[in-house]
């Protein structure tokens, strides 16, 4: 199998993939965490009644809507990849994967669609409570569409729930509730529905700093930021607090991912967390070039993270590649072994059922079984094809969490101001708002890149490399279809950017 | 820890709406 991997192919493959994620990632965490406030701004308007508050919740969902239509767009794009560009992985895990991808189609897209046709047109046609509800539903159907997603995405960082069938060379779900929940996927659905509540309260900040900077809709401003900055702050510190559960999932379940962060490549006990530093991404593993430029660790946090415990063992890039007896590591030289052998017994196996020869089958099968957990390492080339790319998820994971740091300060400076009653006076924090929308991009785009770039060279961890789940095209198929895409999604991006604009310097209803 | 999470994640919510709510107030912006 592994003779016809086409690289470019893959390459290219993953480049469409990553282009088309990082466009809808683009809208998405928008929509998740923007109808939390438009309901909030809802209820607030049902029970004051007050026609300020109508034109306040109003503004806000159009530009909702605006961003709904197209994130919807890419993610449609995006679930015909899978067919196109990455058969064979839809062949050998479609059983698993199809699952929860099918009820978030059918239970909660078809939810949050429905209610969405009522809150954005309910205005006067419906009952103000009937009203009211179809907004929380959308605020709880699109965040029931993220369950699904992340439990698909998180059962390709930890494939629990499962069993492979060597007769079918499938991989079958053998328990649900199992895959539903994968402590990786509620770690990653609270990290990412709280990132996407932060994210929307930044984009609320930044088009209220522009009204108050210029003296437009002060008093619809000003309320929007109250709303935004309280949920914003409170998400993220939860956004804190889930990102250091899901560091600790990484450590248990994908500890080259961990490393690859850190650019850890000498496990050590007391690691410590690199606070500022610069890598150096000319550094391949097992030369003896030094990691970084330069570096600031701050001691045992690392180790804190990885294992809650100060002085701890975390491996590095190193003891993963090459083993590490001395803290019963096996090396990827070694898994690799085993899963050619594997690879192999599987071959011998359906042989020798062919041949109707059963005790052969018997013996190739118990073989298979003794080494199918590293079924995956045996298409590896390489012990060092089991790295992931070390500088770009060491900058992303950086700048994720440096941003992630500055966002409450950010939060608490817009109460502050707002308690004191003089955030309209205080242009440079009003100033610096207007930016904090591409900021809060930027984490999020990062963040995107930390969980998908660090878990190369794996489409499933440890069981199918990105190189086996690919579709059988030539590379120039795959880099015609993702230049007509990236054409397609800027024209998108530039359409909601303009409509947006548009309804932006339009701003709200005045009564 | 998976509950723990899930309601830690609700109550930012719920929280979230009841402090705005309250602060509005405080403000006179409600």
């Amino acid at each position: 199998m592994i003779e016809n991997v086409n690289p470019a192919m893959v390459d290219w493959a993953r480049a469409q993939f990553a282009l088309t994620a990082m466009y809808h990632w683009i809208f998405v965490p928008l929509t998740l965490g923007i109808t939390w406030i438009i309901a909030f701004y809802h209820t607030i308007y049902v029970k004051t009644g007050s026609e300020e508050w109508k034109n306040l919740t109003r503004f806000w969902m159009k530009l909702f809507g605006i961003n709904f239509a197209i994130g919807v767009a890419t993610g449609i794009i995006m679930e015909f990849e899978f067919g196109t560009n990455w058969s064979n992985y839809s062949w050998m895990v479609g059983d698993i994967f199809g699952a929860p991808l099918a009820i978030e189609g059918i239970a909660a897209f078809f939810l949050e669609a429905t209610f969405f046709a009522v809150m954005f047109f309910g205005w006067n046609r419906v009952s103000k409570r009937f009203h009211l509800f179809s907004t929380w539903m959308v605020a709880i159907g699109s965040n029931l569409s993220a369950v699904w997603i992340l439990v698909a995405n998180a059962w390709m960082q930890h494939p629990v729930g499962q069993a492979f069938n060597p007769q079918t060379a499938r991989f079958e779900m053998h328990n649900f509730a199992d895959v539903v929940f994968n402590p990786v996927a509620v770690s990653k659905f609270t990290h990412t529905t709280s990132a996407s509540m932060l994210f929307a309260a930044l984009f609320i900040i930044s088009i209220s700093s522009y009204y108050l900077l210029k003296g437009r809709h002060v008093k619809m401003a000003k309320r929007s930021i109250v709303v935004a900055a309280v949920i914003g702050l409170l998400a993220s510190g939860f956004v804190g607090f889930t990102g250091d559960e899901a560091a600790y999932e990484d450590a248990q379940h994908q500890p080259m991912k961990l490393a690859a962060f850190e650019g850890l490549y000498q496990g050590k006990k007391n690691a410590g967390l690199v606070a500022f530093g610069m890598i150096n991404s000319g550094k391949k593993v097992g030369d003896d070039q030094d990691p970084f430029h330069f570096e600031i660790r701050v001691p045992g946090i690392l180790s804190m993270l990885a294992n809650r415990k100060f002085g701890s063992f975390v491996p590095g890039i190193n003891d993963l590649v090459y083993g590490n007896a001395e803290q019963g590591i096996m090396g990827a030289a070694e898994k690799i072994e085993k899963g050619r052998v594997a690879i192999a017994q599987l071959d011998a196996y359906k042989k020798a059922t062919k041949a109707g020869d059963a005790a052969s089958a018997q013996a190739a099968l118990s073989l298979f079984d003794q080494n199918r957990e590293y079924l995956g390492y045996g298409f590896l080339e390489k012990p060092e094809d089991a790295v992931p790319p070390v500088g770009l998820s060491f900058n992303a994971f950086h700048v994720m969490v440096v941003l992630g740091t500055i966002f409450p300060l950010v939060f608490l400076a817009f109460l502050y101001y707002s308690y004191r009653g003089t955030l309209a006076e205080q242009k440079w924090l009003l100033a610096g708002g207007t930016i904090m929308f591409f900021l809060g991009l930027a984490a999020h785009e990062a963040g995107w890149i930390v969980a998908e770039v660090g878990r190369q060279p794996w489409a499933i961890q440890d069981l199918l490399p990105v190189t086996v789940a690919r579709s059988n095209l030539t590379a120039g198929t795959v880099q015609t279809t993702f230049f007509m895409f990236l054409i397609l999604f800027t024209i998108l991006l530039v359409a909601e950017v303009s409509i947006m604009l548009k309804q932006i310097s339009i701003g709200p209803e005045e009564n | 820890m998976n509950t723990f999470l899930l309601l830690s994640w609700l109550a930012v919510i719920v929280v979230s709406y009841r402090l705005s709510v309250l602060l509005l107030k405080k403000i006179e912006l409600l």
